[in-house]
């Protein structure tokens, strides 16, 4: 018989293969590519990028709204542009020039995002806020 | 003037930190208990100068004074004192002032710890150099004392979003929850250090970690139900890096109080406890890094600055030598004892920490991800709330077993054939209970759940009336009982909360809906089984905002409510980048949360809705309480 020290080592090895293996399984399943405007643009006749997220400034002026409660919008890394559609809730700092970040899928030139993210709600310094637009430029 | 003060103040608390340092590190080499006594009185100077730093910048904030940068940045001329106030922790260098100031509260505590004074000097220097490291923050890196040349007239002012009563007390429950952590860590590196072969530092840090454990649930449960209130943040959870980096520790650190227990009782798990707590510490740091230096994009992104690179210094320092120190001395800290059956409690208490781990773990991984991606393939790859409600179901499922059958396996040896005949009641009526829930509800992972649900409620009540039945029978008296067994009953209480919290999550995430509509006044709508009217929209204008408001009554199952959305538009005041706000309506019953968004004003004659219906959300509010309250009665416990 095995003592029982031995017994709880080879227990813990069965679960730590067993969830290894459903973490593999499940970050497979999961997965969602993290891209600028540019490289979401490079990328998008490859097929291996299911689901996108893609962060840029919205450009000003660019927000409009659909009659169906949809609104289009456009996003930039001041290098190149996507055109974004998206309905649902917007979240209530989504305004021009704020670095918004969508998920979806880019279907030929437009973007058809169904989750709208907008950065900064906690973000209250002003130098924090313009070193990241500088950062962003570059 | 005052900022002179403020950033002396500051400075000399620093060099104080330094002194007591020096004193502790000779002091304890060289046995000489007046450096140690000099060190001990540091701590107490800190504390005092940093309370008037405190109160210096409280004073700023609330008379406005816009010398001052911080009160610049934060504060407007039309904020309430209340908010002035909050605004304390609303920017980063007020934050890691009023960081520092509770430390060295809890730092001076330490030496109330009377039974276990050569423990003492190693614990408070632990505490003291930890302490050190935020006061050097403050005064080198993101002074709150900092001044402006020009004067403005009026400040910047604080969000709209932050002007919120959870934003007044969400952020500092979770600071007091996370710095108490530092304490239990001191006494264990001090235990190892002053070469303590007792298990003092657990039974001292007892406290200190039902305190940390209240208030980082408690700070859980404001933040989640905040994000649940506010539009755009995703709901009560989101699996979020910031959400996530707050729940590690908290996992930890209830990993840690239940293996605690194997040591408290039995001398066992003692080098294990030790590297939980070590975790639980090192967790709650890694989180602080994470929200303040923005390495990992989040919706709640934080004030972001240049304390990054200090933090990886402080971090990479205080990893090292624990675990330099651990390796060293853990010959001391072996365990006197073995585990003997595997069907025993502390076995148990081992499975419970393997499963919390593993939790700890893929919260972690799911949260760094994209970091390791990006250093492996050059890509930024996330994962999404699937991954976490993957790998996190099942282990669950195994806590909310174990949750059942630990609490009444006895230490040592339990036989396995009784503990089974004990189970035997529990489980047919649990499996009748899922039968009659099978009329009700469709869905397997639902009934699952209600399943291990009921199982643990069943085992837990049948343990009760037993005992009570045997006691009485013995002559005891109900009071006797409840005081004998009063732990006992506190930690039931505290899993019957996480029961409730657990069916509260299931069920809103299985049966939620969402549905868009549109409009125009006096048209109805039928959406699923309810009617949903828009009877006027309105719109108002206070000396603050602009108000559009919508009015809207919704009938289910006979039941009306009265739903009330709103746009706010603040006007223009200081120099805020969010000047929108989105209030949403929400109609509580115990059963359904109604929640109704006024998305926009189509502009011609109609309006643009969202409405999400979810079901039972209350329980998980309830639940969360009710496991507090657990919580605090265990800490407070007393002979009734």
């Amino acid at each position: 018989m095995a003592s029982p020290k031995k017994k709880i080592q080879i227990f813990v090895v069965i679960i730590a293969l067993f969830f290894s293996f459903l973490i593999y399984k499940a970050v497979e399943s999961s997965l969602v590519y993290y891209l600028t405007v540019s490289e979401a643009l490079a990328e998008k006749s490859s097929s291996r990028f299911k689901r996108l997220r893609v962060s840029g400034i919205v450009e000003e002026g660019s927000i409009k709204k659909n009659s169906d409660g949809s609104i289009n919008f456009i996003i930039t890394d001041k290098v190149r542009t996507i055109n974004v559609q998206y309905k649902g809730e917007v979240p209530d700092i989504f305004t021009d020039e704020i670095e918004a970040v969508v998920e979806g899928e880019l279907i030929n030139t437009t973007f058809i995002a169904n989750k709208l993210f907008a950065k900064c709600p906690t973000k209250y310094e002003d130098e924090a806020y313009e070193e990241n637009k500088v950062s962003f430029v570059k | 003037m005052l900022n002179n003060i403020g950033e002396t103040l500051l400075f000399i608390s620093f060099l104080a930190g330094l002194l007591g340092l020096y004193s502790y590190l000779v002091g304890i080499r060289k046995k000489s208990n007046l450096l140690v006594f000099i060190g001990t009185r540091s701590i107490l100077a800190i504390f005092a100068l940093l309370s008037i730093s405190v109160l210096v910048l409280i004073y700023l904030l609330t008379t406005k004074d816009y010398s001052n940068a911080y009160v610049a940045k934060n504060i407007s001329n039309d904020l309430s004192f209340i908010y002035s106030i909050a605004a304390l922790w609303a920017g980063q260098e007020g934050s890691l002032l009023l960081w520092s100031w509770i430390l060295s509260l809890y730092t001076l505590t330490i030496r109330f710890s009377k039974p276990f004074k050569s423990l003492l000097p190693s614990s408070e220097s632990v505490s003291l150099f930890i302490l050190s490291f935020f006061i050097f923050l403050i005064v080198f890196v993101e002074s709150p004392f900092d001044t402006l040349d020009t004067i403005p007239l009026n400040g910047r002012g604080l969000n709209p979003i932050l002007q919120n009563f959870y934003m007044a007390i969400h952020p500092l429950t979770l600071y007091i929850g996370y710095i108490a952590l530092t304490i239990p860590f001191a006494f264990a590196l001090g235990s190892i250090i002053s070469k303590d072969k007792t298990d003092n530092w657990v039974l001292r840090s007892k406290n200190w970690t039902y305190f940390s454990w209240i208030f980082l649930s408690l700070g859980l449960l404001l933040g989640s139900r905040w994000a649940y209130l506010e539009l755009g943040w995703g709901g009560y959870w989101a699996w979020d890096p910031v959400e996530n980096v707050a729940l590690m520790p908290w996992l930890a650190l209830t990993a840690f109080l239940h293996s605690s227990m194997a040591q408290e009782t039995r001398s066992l798990l003692r080098r294990w406890n030790i590297c939980l707590i070590f975790l639980a510490f090192f967790l709650s740091i890694f989180g602080t890094f994470i929200t303040r230096s923005g390495l990992i994009s989040s919706v709640h992104s934080f004030a972001q600055s240049s304390i990054g690179p200090y933090f990886i210094v402080f971090i990479i320092l205080t990893v090292v030598f624990a675990i330099f120190m651990y390796q060293k001395n853990k010959k001391l800290i072996s365990s006197n004892e073995d585990i003997v059956s595997l069907v025993s409690k502390e076995n148990f208490l081992i499975f419970n920490n393997i499963f919390f781990l593993i939790i700890t773990l893929t919260v972690f991984l799911g949260t760094v991800f994209p970091i390791i991606s990006e250093a492996f393939t050059g890509e930024k790859i996330l994962v999404g709330p699937t991954f976490y409600d993957l790998v996190n179901f099942p282990n669950v499922l195994v806590l909310m077993s174990l949750m059942s059958v630990a609490p009444i396996i006895p230490w040592k040896t339990g036989k396995l054939y009784p503990i089974l005949m004990l189970l035997l009641k529990p489980i047919i009526l649990s499996i009748l209970t899922t039968f009659v829930a099978y009329m009700f509800f469709d869905n397997f992972k639902v009934l699952l759940i209600f399943f291990i649900s009921s199982f643990v409620i069943f085992v837990i009540l049948q343990d009760i009336i037993v005992e009570f039945k045997l006691q009485l029978a013995r002559g005891l008296k109900w009071k006797d009982i409840l005081s004998k067994r009063y732990r006992r009953y506190c930690s039931f209480l505290v899993h019957f909360g996480i029961i409730l919290l657990i069916i509260g999550i299931t069920l809103s995430s299985v049966y939620g809906t969402k549905s868009d509509f549109i409009l125009s006044t006096g048209q109805s709508l039928k959406i699923n089984d309810y009617d949903i009217k828009l009877l006027e929209t309105y719109k108002k204008e206070s000396e603050a905002k602009n108000i559009l408001g919508a009015k809207l009554l919704l009938t289910d199952s006979g039941n009306s409510y009265y739903l009330y959305p709103e746009q706010n538009l603040y006007k223009y005041e200081g120099n805020r980048e969010i000047n929108k706000e989105t209030e949403v309506a929400i109609y509580n019953t115990l059963k359904k949360d109604y929640y109704l968004i006024l998305i926009d004003d189509m502009e011609d004659g109609r309006f643009n809705f969202k409405i999400y219906i979810n079901p039972w959300v209350s329980l998980l509010w309830i639940g969360s309480l009710v496991s507090i309250l657990g919580g605090v009665l265990i800490m407070f416990r007393r002979k009734i």
